[in-house]
């Protein structure tokens, strides 16, 4: 039947697949065997992603809320009245009243437009997505450190390193295809090092898998560097000729002895100095990392600190190392890319420098705010106060992803105007004003960027669902009628205006594009691409160390919620469920929402596996089942985020990391009580 | 006995096209891939396997099964005439092994009308496809030795021997008589080398391993171990050309099925949540059974092909085929 090829939706591996047309309709999916990352293999969400494409929930027309409840409308009137109202608000309370949520699900293009749209069109840098919620504090440790926030080096290399260090990442489930690399690593003889809270899948075959207490990973990095250092395995040459403030991180790891570490950390003495000496002597180290390191308010120390780790040891800047953050969203890597970020413009160009502002003015033809806007989490707080008083929100459902979700929900009750867009009804669009409907990934073109900073295109298969349209032609038309002209022939077009402004994507056109993409940065129309970074030079020149000292996390366990809770993802579930929890064969996998817990804790709270419980925090509570496993330690739980009736993120903590103002998911105490 | 050039080959798909729906190897953007033909010009003649069996044409990936409307149920049937052409060898076996599945007992419609309204004109193997094919262990190829209507097995660059395998293929060789040519001793033999040539590079004994499999299904720590790395993808179901199972789902307007899995763990989800086979080893130990002891001991042939796909799209890097030489070689336990 007609195949179609085109790129995954839902992880950052960004696996090559065609979709399977049959009168019209996508009903199933065929590998590619020559894509570079996939090699003909798919996770099983790759296998069943036409599934949620043709389900009878899609939205079909534009919906407006009349006395409490939903009424379909034409476009024509749905769009009208959303300019109405932004236009309106605008006047009343300024620019800065208005915040727009883009979507790291959306293509390059409908970022870009997005955030140029908030930017241009309303007059504010009140643009953010879940980015901040899932690597924000990579792109600012990794900005700071080499000089650029991506995965420095391919996934191909994964499969020659010879020691593999994986980190707050449950790489089977999140990334299977990069999972698939690790094993082949492991069966070429590589030493596999996991450092997670919990026990892992991938702990099957790791050399080394140790669980160290939710939160205290700058102590247990700043021990390896200590052992490293004393036991002088560190990269003399790499660290005189390609870095500075070497003595300033020497002199505080000095005092984070294995002694001290093995006591913040629950990690024994003699595993610290083992995973120093095996790290430290491997000819090619690769760290793998994710939002186990991320999603804390120390997430910018602990990006900080892997990547001293790496500099320490010259492992960074050639194959098969690195310091390697999985990207989580198929597009979170794009989306940051061209400046779906409140203090950014496309290629991190920054607002407040000036220079980046003129050159946007100029292309815009429009003046430019310079203030800095709010990330997603303060657009919440000032929403909830009052501040915020429009939100738009183009394929995000932070009622389910954000912390502290029943805030969130009081936030988004509370603004004057709420426009949602999407491709279903999401548990956000349900307290819309209006809704918009948009294109599934299957019914437009544009391109996405994966973890390894592959730009690749994203193919139209079917004309879009009922009646709905291209995210980026939505907002188009929403910004020419609120008197900012904004269209385009298609999404190439916009791709050769992100192109002309953004220095990184400089070479990049759809054009170029058809054999499987090139990863940035692309400097001009003749290169091919960069493989990995930071080969002769960081970016930012010298790769810079920064002394990290431990903090510990900002809730700690007391008597009233004596348990600390850790949240995540499992492989058949994505993020909220707004198109899993759509695929029959996906949903019945892991149907609802569970808690893990170690036998040890649940047999001390008399608690058997299948019973429902009530975990409770400072900020909501919720009743998941309960999972008893080893793979849990005891003391901490593990709930996997996507059920919105069992919503972990009632529970999380909203505290922020100071620099990247990402929020601490990874560590909150909780009570656990039978019902 | 006859042959056929290449030229006359495509006049003779060309014609069929007329009253047929014509599924043929086709390169896709970046893959050979099987689709509906317009153009014979872009028949790929010389390909190796595709990632996605043939069954995806007899048991589609989703298919509508039943519609619903007013409280009517009407059943989807198609009764479109097809000639598929270019199917190898193992992808046909495959279709032969699943056949009685949906024969036998309640018989389905849904499958058995396209088997019944699609001619197959298959195409021998003359090259290894794949690194971990073993189709001449599984019996099924490189030269398939029935299920076709027609079987083309190449004599050179140019030219095919024509094996003809049922009435309707007989008839397609009888109304096109100028396009085939009498095959002659030497074409004779240059086929009869063609299915005496030994191209796989593994090698497994399907009846051995049925053998030791019987004393080995309680060895809960061989069958942990061995499935240690298991993704569960599926694509050693999806991708298989004899796997059929398949899931009803059930919206407000239709009823559609879709390829299930036994390597999931809702296969074997129950009412009240109960899962037996919920430990990940007991589906890997499960899905290995069913194909090669149950289905033999039911229907007397193997699930299997040895297509090789299993192992080179599992991307938990399984090594099926040294599992079974493995478990051949063991004392059985
Ligand atoms: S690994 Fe990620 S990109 Fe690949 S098929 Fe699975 S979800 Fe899609
Ligand atoms: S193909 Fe491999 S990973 Fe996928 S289900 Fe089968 S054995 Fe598991
Ligand atoms: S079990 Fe594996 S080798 Fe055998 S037919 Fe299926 S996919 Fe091919």
């Amino acid at each position: 039947m007609p195949k179609v090829l085109t790129t995954c939706v839902y992880c950052g591996c960004g696996c090559g697949l065609y979709l399977d047309i049959e009168k019209d309709k996508v009903v199933g999916v065929t590998p590619s065997f020559n894509h570079p990352v996939s090699r003909g293999r798919l996770c099983v969400k790759g296998f069943n992603v036409h599934e949620f494409i043709h389900s009878d929930k899609r939205l079909k027309k534009p919906l407006i809320k009349k006395n409490g409840k939903f009424v379909e409308t034409s476009w024509d009137n749905a769009l009208s009245i959303v300019a109405k109202r932004l236009k309106e608000i605008k006047k009343k309370h300024g620019a800065d009243s208005i915040a727009c949520l883009s979507s790291a699900k959306c293509t390059n293009e409908e970022n870009y437009i997005m955030q140029k749209f908030a930017r241009a069109a309303i007059g504010t840098n009140n643009v953010d997505h879940c980015a901040r919620l899932c690597h924000s504090s990579t792109v600012a440790g990794l900005a700071m450190a080499f000089g650029s926030g991506a995965m420095t080096n391919s996934i191909d290399e994964i499969e020659n390193a010879d020691v593999i260090l994986i980190t707050g990442s449950n790489t089977s489930e999140q990334h299977p295809l990069i999972a698939t690399r690790v094993i082949n690593a492991v069966k070429k003889g590589a030493k596999l090092i996991i450092i997670d809270p919990r026990k892992l899948f991938l702990s099957n075959i790791a050399h080394l898998s140790l669980q160290q207490r939710p939160g205290t990973d700058v102590a247990w990095i700043n021990g390896l560097m200590h052992v490293i250092i004393e036991e002088a395995l560190e990269d003399k040459n790499f660290i005189k000729e390609r870095t500075e403030d070497y003595e300033k991180l020497k002199k505080t790891v000095k005092r984070y002895t294995p002694e001290k570490v093995s006591k913040i950390t629950g990690i024994e003495e003699s595993k610290i100095i083992e995973v120093a000496r095996l790290y430290g002597k491997a000819d090619k180290a690769s760290i793998i990392f994710s939002m186990g390191i991320t999603q804390h308010t120390t997430g910018t120390d602990n990006v900080l600190s892997l990547a001293n780790l790496a500099m320490l040891t010259g492992n960074v800047g050639k194959e098969s190392t690195g310091v390697n953050p999985l990207r989580g969203q198929n597009n979170v890597q794009g989306a940051c890319d061209v400046g779906a970020l409140y203090d950014v413009y496309s290629g991190y160009q920054k607002v407040a420098d000036e220079s980046s502002r003129d050159k946007f003015s100029k292309a815009w033809n429009v003046k430019l705010p310079d203030k800095q806007g709010l990330s997603v989490v303060e657009i919440f707080n000032n929403a909830w106060k009052g501040k915020v008083n429009a939100i738009y929100v183009m394929g995000e459902n932070p009622i389910i992803s954000d912390p502290d979700a029943n805030h969130v929900a009081e936030a988004l009750k509370k603004v004057d105007f709420l426009v949602v867009q999407d491709i279903f009804l999401s548990e956000t669009a349900e307290l819309a004003d209006v809704v918009l409907p948009s294109a599934s990934f299957a019914e437009k073109d544009g391109t996405y960027t994966n973890t390894e900073r592959r730009v690749q295109l994203v193919k139209k298969a079917i004309d879009p669902v009922g009646q709905s349209r291209s995210d980026w032609e939505i907002i188009c038309d929403v910004a020419s009628r609120m008197g900012y002209k904004m269209g385009y022939k298609n999404s190439a077009e916009i791709m050769d205006e992100i192109a002309s402004l953004t220095p990184i994507y400089a070479g990049i056109g759809h054009e170029r594009l058809t054999n499987w993409g090139l990863q940035w940065p692309v400097k001009d129309k003749k290169h091919n691409g960069t493989k990995f970074l930071h080969k002769d030079n960081f970016t930012r020149g010298k790769g810079k160390f920064h002394a990290v000292e431990f903090k510990e996390p900002n809730e700690l366990p007391n008597k009233k919620y004596p348990y600390i809770l850790t949240t995540g993802r499992i492989l058949e579930q994505w993020h909220t469920r707004t198109m899993t929890g759509k695929s029959a064969t996906l949903d019945r996998e892991e149907p609802f929402g569970y808690v893990e817990i170690s036998p040890e804790d649940a047999k001390a709270l008399e608690i058997k596996n299948g019973w429902k419980i009530k975990v409770s925090s400072r900020r909501g509570s919720i009743e998941p089942i309960a999972r008893v496993t080893d793979s849990a330690k005891p003391g901490v739980i593990f709930i996997p985020f996507h059920y919105k009736e069992a919503a972990a993120n009632k529970l999380t903590n909203p505290a922020l990391d100071p620099i990247a103002k990402i929020p601490e998911y990874k560590v909150c105490a909780v009570r656990i009580d039978k019902i | 006995m006859d042959k056929i050039n290449k030229n006359d080959l495509l006049k003779l798909l060309t014609s069929l096209k007329d009253k047929n729906k014509l599924i043929a190897p086709v390169k896709a953007e970046k893959d050979i891939v099987f689709d509906y033909v317009n153009d014979v010009k872009d028949i790929v003649l010389d390909f190796t396997n595709t990632v996605k069996p043939a069954k995806e044409f007899f048991i589609p990936q989703r298919e509508d099964i039943l519609e619903f409307n007013n409280g009517k149920i009407k059943a989807i049937f198609s009764d479109e005439k097809r000639v598929f052409f270019g199917i190898r060898p193992c992808d046909l076996k495959g279709l032969c092994v699943m056949d009685p599945t949906f024969r036998e007992g309640i018989e389905d419609p849904h499958y058995l009308e396209k088997r019944k309204n699609t001619v197959i004109i298959a195409l021998a193997c003359t090259t290894l496809c794949d690194e971990n094919a073993f189709c001449e262990s599984a019996k099924a190829g490189p030269v398939a030795d029935g299920c076709f209507d027609l079987q083309l097995i190449p004599l050179g660059k140019n030219e095919y021997f024509v094996e003809n395998g049922s009435k309707a293929g007989a008839d397609i060789i009888d109304k096109n008589k100028q396009l085939f040519k009498k095959a002659d001793k030497s074409d004779i033999k240059k086929m009869e080398d063609t299915k005496n040539k030994k191209i796989n590079k593994k090698k497994v004994d399907l009846d051995l391993f049925l053998e030791k499999l019987k004393g080995r299904f309680n060895n809960k720590a061989y069958w942990k171990e061995a499935s240690l790395t298991c993704l569960r993808c599926g694509a050693c179901n999806y991708l298989c050309p004899s796997c059929f199972c398949n899931n009803m789902v059930d919206n407000t307007k239709k009823r559609y099925r879709c390829w299930d899995s036994c390597m999931f763990r809702g296969f074997t989800r129950q009412a009240a949540n109960l899962i037996p086979r919920d430990e990940l080893y007991t589906r890997f130990r499960q899905r290995l059974y069913h194909k090669y002891k149950w289905h033999k001991e039911r229907y007397g042939v193997h699930m299997c092909t040895g297509c090789g796909r299993c192992v080179t799209y599992c991307p938990g890097l399984i090594p099926y085929i040294d599992i079974i030489n493995e478990v051949s070689n063991s004392n059985g336990e």
